[in-house]
């Protein structure tokens, strides 16, 4: 078994015994009266889930602590799975327990205790609307700043009235020690969503950063590099990112992450960048010099490893390539002589962010850089098509059981390389992937 | 970790979970 799966394990297993710790807390208090199956099935599942939408505060709130070397990508996979988890639960809650005793559709009845009745479809609803919001952003039309607080809201607002519903039930919390221990419980995933949400960005604030270049790349993208505005440093792994906030205040909406792609050897500069999307990033050619920023981080763990002799393969789409120019610049910053492969997809040969700075690292580095082209011109020489097995058979080196593999790009993609890599025989832990798509 | 395997791990988890849920409701009930 890997470090990294014996890793996952022990997370998982933590993850499933913190969930159920509202249920531990209802049962160490048993009421004397006993009730029928579909009773208690139902009110337990409403105590978990309590426990998995607190926990759900927890394993997205950024926390160090928390499951970093699993990567960020994969705590979001799983963040979004446990979303949808929840939600089923917090349908279940009420079905299960009416389907047993109709007359508990009082609950729900506004014409018996309006304010109960009210709250509780309130609950249901932000629930509903938490993961809905979540899973069809842009079908519902939703900004991603606008996104990000409502998401935060319903949160508070769905886990603090799931605990006020649990205690105002009284069946399993009626002592006053198991409301203590319960509110207790769930008091502290809000303390860490307030301290992820407002006392981080507070103590940022003293620590500013400050733009001084902004330049155009190709592929639509804009490069803003970063000095601190202060004798304060930041140190990261290449491949890393930052959640960046550009204004005079670290208190904004406008928080977004973006992978650094600069040196890691830097750590006076850092530079990223970013592809005109639509959205916030349509602004980011319009940043001039000068303009304040605060960063937090850095996060995740798409890093290669740099001692490995069998090298690495790079995959990138589209913009994709911006912690790979991060871990190529830092790997050359470095003297590395490992072998290196990037395929690099792009839909046109002008939408190749990076290309000709990709020639002059192919000259310092033991590397190999392969352009697929999606959408070629009739001259286009090279690769043309897709990502596939196919492609990574004809392309790449046979795997030879040790060598890493890390991809970022859009969705499609990564699905596709990943499948095409496992097909040659790679193990699934030594590929990486970082998905900056996922809401 | 390959992202495959978060996500499975999630309806693990959950199946899990909600197995446990059904073990213990019907030790507790009457």
């Amino acid at each position: 078994m890997s470090p990294l799966t014996r890793k996952a394990l022990f997370w998982c297993g933590t993850y499933m015994l913190l969930v159920l710790i509202p249920l531990v807390v209802a049962l160490a208090v048993r009421p004397a009266e006993s009730r029928s199956l579909g009773a208690e099935f139902g009110a337990f599942l409403g105590l978990l889930a309590l426990g998995v939408l607190s926990m759900q505060i927890v394993i997205s709130g950024r926390h160090r602590w928390f499951a970093e070397s699993l990567s960020f990508d994969n705590i979001l996979q799983f963040h979004r799975q446990t979303g949808i988890f929840a939600l089923l639960l917090v349908l279940a809650h009420p079905v299960v327990m009416i389907a047993t005793r109709p007359e508990w559709i009082e609950f729900l009845d506004p014409r018996d205790e309006t304010p109960r009745a009210m709250t509780l479809i309130l609950l249901l609803a932000a629930t509903l609307l938490l993961v809905a919001s979540s899973l069809w952003r842009t079908r519902f039309g939703l900004s991603y700043e606008w996104w990000r607080a409502l998401h935060g809201t319903l949160s508070l607002f769905v886990v603090s009235g799931g605990l006020g519903h649990a205690l105002m039930v009284q069946h399993y919390t009626a002592g006053v020690i198991t409301s203590l221990v319960l509110i207790v419980v769930i008091a502290v995933p809000l303390l860490l969503l307030l301290e992820s949400r407002l006392f981080r960005v507070w103590r940022n604030r003293k620590r500013p950063w400050r733009v001084v270049d902004n330049r155009q790349e190709l592929g639509d993208a804009a490069t803003l590099t970063l000095e601190a505005d202060g004798d304060h440093q930041l140190k990261f792994a290449p491949g890393q990112f930052f959640w960046i906030t550009l204004g005079d205040t670290p208190f904004s909406l406008q928080q977004h992450p973006f992978s650094m792609v600069s040196s890691a050897s830097d750590s006076d500069r850092i530079a990223f960048t970013a592809k005109r999307l639509g959205d916030f990033t349509d602004t980011l050619p319009d940043v001039k010099p000068g303009t304040r920023a605060f960063i937090e981080g850095p996060y995740g763990a798409f890093v290669p490893d740099a001692d490995s002799d069998s090298g690495a393969v790079l995959i990138a789409g589209g913009i994709g390539i911006t912690p790979i120019m991060s871990i190529l610049r830092t790997l050359r910053d470095q003297g590395t002589q490992v072998p290196l492969w990037l395929l690099y997809a792009n839909k046109t040969w002008d939408e190749a962010t990076f290309r000709e700075e990709l020639v002059e690292l192919e000259k310092a580095l033991p590397l190999e850089v392969i352009h697929v082209i999606s959408d070629p011109e009739p001259e286009w020489q090279g690769e043309s098509g897709k990502i596939d097995e196919a492609l990574v058979r004809r392309r790449l080196p046979a795997d030879d059981g040790r060598r890493e593999y890390l991809i970022c790009g859009p969705g499609p993609l990564m699905n596709a390389a990943e499948k095409a890599l496992l097909s040659i025989g790679a193990a699934p832990t030594r590929i990486y992937s970082d998905r900056f798509d996922i809401v | 970790m390959l992202h495959l395997y978060a996500r499975h791990a999630g309806t693990v988890i959950a199946g899990l979970l909600v197995l446990i849920v059904l073990l213990v409701a019907l030790a507790v009930a009457g």
